[in-house]
Parts: structure tokens; C-alpha cells; sequence
């Protein structure tokens, strides 16, 4: 089942890239010239996100290099200790909002200091499976539409992280403890 | 919203940092402008060239404990620290060498140590002045005092350059890297329009769409592109999702009025996409598979199961909240 799921995840790119194509070719489309024109867009969209992602990524440079880190996860972790999450696991629930290289680095850490197949190992790699690094994908979405004002959105996108955090403590626990 | 986090982040960063850097310095956390006693291990320095001398060196955890607040050495496992230290020598005698000094630390120096070493900008040296070297009378051994640079501001040093400076370069990096990546999708997906592809999609999905997007015509091109980013997501293309993401917002934001703002089908967009649903976590079972683990893909079931019900939970919150965020029309 899961081999099938691998294989079809490795075929999806050429088969969609195929799939699309060769329709476009049937319907009478000039692929190439459509696909130029599309492409077009790829520079200027890219280049429109640059001054969102540097606000953005500066702002959470500067949090993480200062260790604010550290005292807020001490500062929780009454709190996240009463809901279940081992104090080693959660800089992680924080800063997968943040960072994807650094909360990839804080996974590893954490798998090989107490084991992949531990119960913090496991909890680390569902929190980081589960995982979208909200901020940046704010940043960029909205950048490249040059949306300031987000609303409610980051609110959700919040919510939705304090949600799947708790839902892999409870998980985890339940399937691997 | 985002001025407040953005300000939030900004403003918490540098009062830790300031706080963390007055706290050291007031305790004399490096105990700046004071001599390390290093012992020469063999008692002899080696010229490896003229006024250049080099020497493996060792200190006790009992010299350090004296010379550090306790609390810095306990993670110390051995009782003694080596080391090499590097001189180049100003002025010598036969007794005594002045010069600069590099010491090489060891993997097991005390983390004050790589402390200093990073505040200079190192990974596993610590520069400084090495001003003496006494011969101990009774028992005939050798000292190098070292007196590192002053370490001062480490941790706003560290906001300045590792937080502002380089992560304003990773994000143009990032940008500028996806400009290939963008450039094809956006074009296969520019195809798949003039097929009338994405418009099939749209169709295909639609109870679910109109659903989710009251907003949006259901008919509209934003429909089929938001469905394609959803579904390069759900399978784990991470690298189409993006350009077919931004190809969706570029859709959606010709429906807004109020350009600059958010609508509430972008925002139910951004939190659909941040919920992270997705069918295998390939980046994390490869991690798994790497350090050993024997059942590196049991984490799939708990990882769908738990971003799916966030993913739910945000859709019902989302629309539930969007009633106290009016949109302003700009007159700013």
C-alpha cells in the first residue's frame, strides 16, 4: 500500500506533465507558444516576492538568533506540559511556523539524540509531516499579490498549527505508547 | 494583523537579545580581559616556523572552575580540556613569548568556550594575547596565559548579522530560486487552461468549491488554478505547489476590490494551504530511513489523521472569524 503510494508519487510529475500535453496537443493547442507565454510570468512573480520575504524573514532571523526561543518555550511549558507535549518537542510545534530548514534541523536533532522509533522521535516527525511554515506562505502568497492587510489569516493559520500539534501528541501516544 | 506580529518579532528579538548581553556582561559572564592558564602538555613549544610556535595545551576542569562560574562547566564530561594553541610571537626570550594566539578547541571544550569562539565569528577558535609563560618553580611545568578578545554584545551581534543580514540574503535566494520552477509550471499550467484542463477540474469539484469559496463564480479560472495547487500539495509536489499557488492568489486577487487587501477567499485559501495536508511526508520518512528507524513510514496514518482534522477545524474557524475582520476600503 505504501510502496503504491511512493511509486505514485514519484510518477505524478511526468504522468500529469504527460497527461496535460498530450490533451492540449488533441484540443489543437500550440503547446509550445502557450507554454512560453505562461512562463513569462515565472520572473516577474518571483521577483514581486522579494520584499515581502525579506520583511518577513528578517523579522524571524532576528527572533531566533536573539533565543527569544528559549524563554518562550520555558515560559509555556507549564502549560504545554499539562496538555502532553514532552518540553523537548515543543520548540519544534513553534518554530515549524517559522523556519522549514530549522525545524528540519531540530527533527533530525531530536530523532537522533532519543531515538527515530522513540516516542519523541515519532511525535517530532508527525509534528513535522503535519507541518506547513505558515509565515513564509503567508509572505510569499500575499506578497506576490501585494496583499498587506492579511485579516484573518494568519489567526487561522495559527489555529490550524495548535490544532495538529495536539492532535499528533494525542495520536502518537495513543498508536505508539 | 501582520504589523503586529511583524513589529511583535522585531521588538521581543532585540529587548532578549539587549536583556541576555547586559546579563553577561554584568556578571562578567567571559571574565573579559583575564588570563587563561594553559598547560603545555609536553612542557615544550614547537617553532614551526621563525615566530610562529605551536603546542598542544590542557586545562583542568578545577583551573577552569576557578577561573568560570560553576554553572558553565557542568555539561564538562572529562576533567581536563585539550587543545592546541597557535602563537605568533611579537618579542621572546628565553623564558617568555609575547605574541597572538589562536587556541584550536577540542569537540569537548566547555560551551562557554564555543561561545567565545562564535562571538569572534568562529566555529573552534578562540583568538586573543598570549602574555606569558611561567615556569612553575616546583614542579617544572609550562603555562600559556591566553587572554581572549573581549567578548561584548555577542547576542545583538548575532540579531544583526546572523538574524538581519544573511536571512536578507537566504530570501532573495529563496526567490530568485524559484523563478525556473515558476516559470514551468506556470507555463504546463498555461497549457492545461488553453486545453481546457484546469476548467474540467473546476467543474469536477465543484459542490465542494462553491462550498468553500461563496465568492468566487463558480466558473471561475481561480477555481480550477486553487484546485490544481491543492492537488500538487496533496501528492507531495511541493515544488509545483507554490507557482500553481500564486497562479490561484493572482486569480483570486482579480476579484477583489479593495486591492492591497485580503479577501475572504484568499484567506480561506492561505489557511487550506497551511493546514499542510498531504498523502506521504517523503522528506520525513527519508529522515526516518536515515537515522535508523525500522518502521520509517508507520508516522503516515497519524500525520494525515492529524492534519486533517486541523485542516477541518481551520476551515470552520476561518469562516467562523472572517465576520470580525471587515474589510476597510483603502483611503490610505
Amino acid at each position: 500500500m505504501i510502496e503504491l503510494l511512493k511509486i505514485l508519487s514519484t510518477l505524478a510529475v511526468p504522468l500529469v506533465i504527460l497527461l496535460i500535453v498530450t490533451v492540449g496537443a488533441f484540443k489543437k493547442v500550440k503547446v509550445y507558444e502557450e507554454f512560453v507565454e505562461g512562463a513569462k510570468e515565472g520572473f516577474t512573480t518571483a521577483v514581486r516576492i522579494i520584499p515581502y520575504l525579506v520583511a518577513m524573514l528578517c523579522a524571524i532571523g532576528m527572533f531566533r538568533a536573539s533565543g527569544a526561543m528559549d524563554i518562550l518555550t520555558s515560559a509555556l511549558s507549564p502549560f504545554t506540559n499539562a496538555i502532553g507535549i514532552p518540553s523537548e518537542v515543543f520548540p519544534l510545534a513553534v518554530i515549524r511556523n517559522l523556519s522549514g530548514s530549522g525545524s528540519l534541523g531540530l527533527m533530525t536533532d531530536l530523532a537522533k539524540t532519543y531515538g527515530a522509533d522513540s516516542f519523541i522521535g515519532r511525535l517530532s516527525a508527525v509534528m513535522m509531516g503535519s507541518h506547513e511554515t505558515t509565515f513564509y506562505v503567508l509572505a510569499v502568497y500575499f506578497g506576490s499579490v501585494g496583499v498587506k492587510k492579511a485579516r484573518h489569516a494568519p489567526l487561522s493559520g495559527i489555529f490550524a498549527d495548535i490544532i495538529s500539534v495536539i492532535i499528533s501528541v494525542i495520536l502518537v501516544r495513543a498508536m505508539f505508547l | 494583523m501582520l504589523n503586529w506580529i511583524w513589529l511583535g518579532l522585531i521588538v521581543i528579538a532585540i529587548a532578549v537579545a539587549t536583556g541576555r548581553d547586559i546579563s553577561e556582561l554584568s556578571q562578567d559572564r567571559f571574565r573579559n580581559g583575564k588570563g587563561i592558564p594553559l598547560q603545555l602538555t609536553a612542557d615544550i613549544l614547537k617553532e614551526t616556523s621563525p615566530d610562529h610556535f605551536t603546542a598542544s595545551v590542557f586545562i583542568t576542569k578545577r583551573n577552569l572552575s576557578g577561573f568560570y562560574s560553576p554553572d558553565e562547566l557542568k555539561e564538562l564530561k572529562r576533567d581536563t580540556v585539550f587543545g592546541t594553541i597557535d602563537i605568533i610571537a611579537h618579542s621572546k626570550s628565553a623564558t617568555k613569548i609575547l605574541g597572538t594566539a589562536s587556541l584550536n578547541l577540542s569537540s569537548d571544550a566547555p560551551i562557554i568556550w564555543k561561545d567565545i569562539a562564535n562571538a569572534q565569528g568562529e566555529e573552534k577558535k578562540i583568538t586573543g594575547e598570549v602574555i606569558d609563560m611561567i615556569q612553575e618553580p616546583l614542579s617544572g611545568s609550562r603555562f600559556a596565559i591566553l587572554i581572549p578578545e573581549q567578548v561584548k554584545f555577542r547576542i545583538l551581534a548575532k540579531v544583526a548579522n546572523d538574524g538581519l543580514f544573511k536571512t536578507a540574503e537566504t530570501a532573495v535566494t529563496i526567490a530568485l530560486g524559484l523563478i525556473g520552477i515558476m516559470a514551468l509550471w506556470l507555463g504546463i499550467m498555461k497549457i492545461a487552461e488553453a486545453a481546457g484542463l484546469i476548467t474540467l477540474l473546476a467543474k469536477m469539484a465543484k459542490p465542494l468549491m462553491v462550498r468553500l469559496f461563496p465568492d468566487v463564480p463558480p466558473e471561475h479560472p481561480a477555481m480550477g488554478a486553487m484546485l490544481s495547487n491543492m492537488a500538487a500539495n496533496f501528492l507531495g509536489l511541493s515544488n509545483a505547489a507554490t507557482p500553481l499557488g500564486l497562479k490561484a492568489m493572482e486569480e483570486l486577487n482579480k476579484l477583489n476590490p479593495n486591492a492591497g487587501t485580503a479577501t475572504n477567499a484568499m484567506c480561506m485559501f492561505l489557511t487550506i494551504n497551511t493546514s499542510a495536508i498531504t498523502l506521504i511526508p517523503a522528506t520525513v520518512i527519508a529522515i526516518r530511513l536515515s537515522l535508523g528507524s525500522k518502521t520509517p513510514s508507520d508516522i503516515i496514518i497519524p500525520t494525515f489523521i492529524a492534519t486533517l482534522v486541523a485542516l477541518t477545524c481551520a476551515v470552520i474557524f476561518n469562516r467562523f472569524i472572517q465576520r470580525f475582520f471587515p474589510i476597510k476600503p483603502a483611503n490610505d
